[in-house]
């Protein structure tokens, strides 16, 4: 792609030789394994685009009808329990009659059948594959709360729970909660503190940093920066300022690399750190058309120090 | 769609469900986006990465794609937040060079006459002597030329590319092209310096 000569030719003399001595020299592509991947990639999310679409009107019917009949099913053979007839029109004194433990019961296989699907939800989207599924509002309202040690233990209750793992399992687990575990509680905590914050958190992770893979807690952090107040920014009060209580605790900063379009830094405390990842568009001064989205992300990634 | 089609329509015909307008855009600006990464980052491995999270996330984003910009200043600004995310990671961060943009008083200029080279060998080695000079620039006075000259980028596209305004792009581009072309002086039997 040569340029033709402009204004901007003109205010910078030499600028088209330096063009056409450019534009003669190697003329690289790039290798065709790459061009094959992109194009398959373009086509996949074209059929995946329309299998969605097929798919949600194929499977709607079917679940529905499957929903009525698991319901059905569960209500006859509860009302059987309890001695009604179920073919008789008294379905409703039934239901109300049935024991609280009976009532549980019956409940009980839905939800356990939603957590486990939740997983699969964020898993769909291969960015997201490694994080987990979003939390509660208990636990978005947990995370911008003061450091409680009890809510802290629900915030990693709800956080493994949603992610399919049982309760008995955490009670467990809990004991077994370690420094990296307890950092991603305090950055996430710190960070998730303004309104509509939309956390999905994976405590046994991996990710990459500096051309090496560590394992440790991740967590994404969406929010609507429209919706921050104008006199404070997103993604920085993890950040261990001189003084602050942060520092206090011993936190420190060994890579800081901020800029228009996010905040990127490295704090350390003893045996741990963890990366804050923010990105927003900065926006564009020179052009007054330009608007810039309002979608904010902030990844906190905390590990092992190496 | 065809290849006639602007980068604008073919995009808009892609998130219709198109897969050949994607592939006319992609083969339009696979080559200079993928020459800006490779001499921008100047490691062949990395670019390709980028390369390819670029036009993955233009495909992701297909869907919301509206055609109010220019497609390449989309694509490019993409390009060049993946490659700030890049400088990111590395120990060193951000080159200061995004920072400490030069003062916008322009140096002047020795006059130099300029002589086309005479055949194809001249060509090649004053367009490698080039290239050695733009890996030597400043990282973002080599953006803003490269942008320039791969993507022919104006001033004001260059600018929302890479996030600056246009006052910064301009002074950018202005010493990098200060550089470029003292560094090709050669000085003729006469004491002239040409190149």
């Amino acid at each position: 792609m040569v340029n033709t000569p402009s204004q901007e030719d003109k205010d910078m003399p030499g600028s088209g030789h330096l063009s056409r001595a450019y534009h003669a020299g190697p003329q690289s592509e790039p290798p065709s394994h790459l061009d094959e991947s992109i194009l398959a990639e373009a086509k996949k999310s074209v059929k995946s685009s329309k299998k969605g679409l097929r798919g949600a009107f194929a499977w709607g019917a079917p679940v529905s009808l499957a929903a009525v009949v698991v319901l059905s099913v569960t209500v006859v053979l509860l009302m059987s329990q309890e001695g009604v007839d179920p073919l008789q029109p008294v379905a409703s004194k039934a239901l109300r009659t049935v024991p609280e433990s009976a009532s549980s019961k019956a409940t009980e296989p839905k939800q356990e059948h939603k957590r486990r699907e939740e997983p699969a939800t964020f898993a769909a989207d291969p960015l997201e594959k490694n994080i987990g599924p979003p939390p509660s509002a208990d636990m978005i309202e947990d995370a911008a709360a003061p450091a409680a040690p009890a809510s802290r233990d629900r915030m990693a209750e709800e956080s493994r729970v949603t992610a399919g793992i049982g309760a008995q399992e955490f009670s467990a687990a809990s004991t077994a909660r370690n420094e990296v575990e307890d950092a991603c509680d305090l950055a996430v905590r710190k960070l998730a503190w303004f309104q509509n914050a939309h956390v999905r958190r994976k405590n046994n992770s991996s990710f990459e940093y500096q051309e090496k893979t560590f394992k440790g807690c991740v967590a994404v952090i969406d929010g609507d920066r429209s919706k921050l107040p104008p006199d404070r920014g997103a993604g920085e009060d993890f950040y261990p300022q001189e003084g602050s209580e942060l520092a206090a605790m011993g936190w420190k900063v060994v890579v800081d690399a901020g800029g228009p379009d996010g905040t990127f830094y490295q704090v350390i405390k003893k045996n741990v750190f963890c990366i804050v990842d923010g990105k927003w568009d900065g926006g564009d001064d020179s052009d007054p058309t330009y608007v810039p989205s309002s979608t904010l992300q902030i990844t906190v990634m905390c590990s092992r120090n190496p | 769609m065809n290849d006639t089609s602007d980068d604008q329509a073919l995009m808009t015909a892609y998130r219709g469900g198109d897969v050949n307008a994607f592939e006319i855009l992609y083969r339009r600006h696979k080559g200079p986006v993928y020459r800006y990464l490779v001499r921008q980052c100047k490691n062949p491995a990395i670019a390709e990465e980028i390369f390819h999270e670029a036009w993955v996330g233009i495909i992701k984003a297909k869907d919301r794609y509206e055609p109010t910009a220019k497609f390449t200043t989309y694509l490019y600004h993409l390009a060049h937040n993946r490659l700030i995310d890049y400088y990111r990671r590395q120990a060193a961060g951000i080159p200061l060079s995004y920072d400490n943009d030069p003062d916008p008083v322009m140096e002047k200029q020795a006059d130099v006459a300029e002589h086309e080279p005479e055949n194809e060998l001249d060509r090649q080695r004053m367009a490698k002597k080039l290239l050695g000079l733009i890996a030597d620039l400043p990282d973002a006075q080599r953006e803003t030329f490269l942008l320039r000259e791969e993507a022919g980028m104006s001033i004001e596209e260059i600018a929302v590319a890479t996030g600056v305004n246009a006052e910064t792009a301009k002074s950018r581009l202005r010493y990098a092209v200060a550089k470029l072309r003292s560094g090709m002086q050669t000085t003729d039997n006469r004491g002239t310096a040409v190149w």
